[in-house]
């Protein structure tokens, strides 16, 4: 298992350092001012969006529970990076034959935050709204396959992190069950005063 | 703060490119989905084309622009989700003042059926304000 990773890990990360401007564009892709910021401006539309009103609460539903997701993830990365014993990223594992080309982060490699928010931030909103949810996946993936191939994880760092959101979308699944008629409420108060 | 990504300036750059690329949005959804009362234009495809140009604009002048080196730690998590917060709620406040401003002159109408459901509807034919204000005349009742 360990043996596939680093060698998909190397693979894709062996394309990079050879095209600058490729290099360059990647680099903006995978970090996290563009497409995290991207992804939450795009919620911002869909809560505004909707043919209806029945429509719109469903988008607005999915806006909740995509967040709350991201942060659920967020949480479970940070209790993981307590629990399990540090990985080390690819450029410290092997400092002579990673191409790096970001900052070297500090925290473990294992699981990989970006992919964990990024992917819940699509799934939560694919639970209410399948056809958003997938487009909102493919800034996700980009971010994945970035965070690769700039060298700061390794594969299996980014399905860890798929995991915990898929996890975490499930708890929030669960939770927006239970707390339907306060979010209900919360709701038709943001109805009142005309921010839902 | 140490260090440029660290600084304040920093963190006014950020601040300004997400508040543009929200009031941007806002705009191409006020055109979108005629939301009149919050629209900066009478005419939509202004409405598009602002937003579109805002957005666009302000993404270019942020990665190209600011000296930003992504080689360079930028924000830890927490501060940036504030920061993205402070300035999608101050965006938020500025598209309502300024097009309830701008639209100050329009005609308030009431669909017979308006309902305390309807939320956001309104603003295709109230600005904010009118409506935030009909709301509080009315002990928050509408």
């Amino acid at each position: 298992m360990k043996h596939a990773d680093e060698t998909v890990f190397f693979w894709i990360n062996g394309l990079s350092d050879h095209v600058s401007w490729i290099d360059e564009i990647i680099r903006t892709l995978s970090c996290d001012l563009f497409l995290p910021v991207v992804m939450i401006i795009a919620l911002i539309a869909v809560w505004f969006s909707g043919r209806n009103i029945a429509d719109r609460t469903k988008n607005q539903y999915g806006v909740i529970c995509s967040l709350a997701s991201m942060g659920i993830a967020n949480l479970l990365v940070f209790i993981c990076n307590g629990v399990l014993p540090d990985r080390l990223r690819p450029f410290e594992a092997f400092p002579d034959k990673v191409n790096l080309i970001f900052y070297p982060p500090t925290d473990p490699s294992f699981p990989s935050n970006a992919a964990a928010a990024s992917f819940a931030l699509a799934i939560g909103l694919w639970v209410y709204n399948r056809k958003l949810g997938y487009i909102l996946s493919i800034p996700a993936i980009i971010i994945s396959f970035g965070r690769v191939y700039i060298g700061v994880h390794y594969p299996l760092d980014i399905l860890g992190g798929l995991a915990l959101a898929i996890l975490a979308t499930g708890i929030v699944m669960v939770v927006i069950k239970l707390c339907r008629p306060v979010l209900d409420r919360l709701l038709n108060l943001m109805r009142k005063i005309y921010l839902a | 703060m140490d260090g440029y990504v660290g600084s304040w300036s920093f963190v006014a750059e950020y601040c300004v490119y997400v508040f543009i690329a929200v009031i941007g949005l806002m705009q191409i959804i006020a055109a979108k989905w005629e939301l009149r009362g919050i629209a900066f234009f009478h005419a939509k495809k202004w409405g598009y084309t602002f937003g579109s140009v805002a957005i666009a604009g302000v993404f270019i002048w942020f990665f190209g622009f600011t000296g930003l080196d992504l080689k360079e730690p930028t924000f830890d998590t927490p501060p940036q989700l504030l920061w993205l917060a402070v300035s999608v709620v101050l965006a938020l406040l500025v598209t309502f003042g300024v097009s309830s401003f701008v639209n100050r002159n329009m005609k308030p109408t009431a669909e017979p059926d308006e309902t305390q459901r309807d939320g956001i509807e309104v603003l295709k034919r109230k600005t904010y304000w009118q409506s935030i204000a009909r709301f509080f005349d009315k002990g928050g009742t509408r």
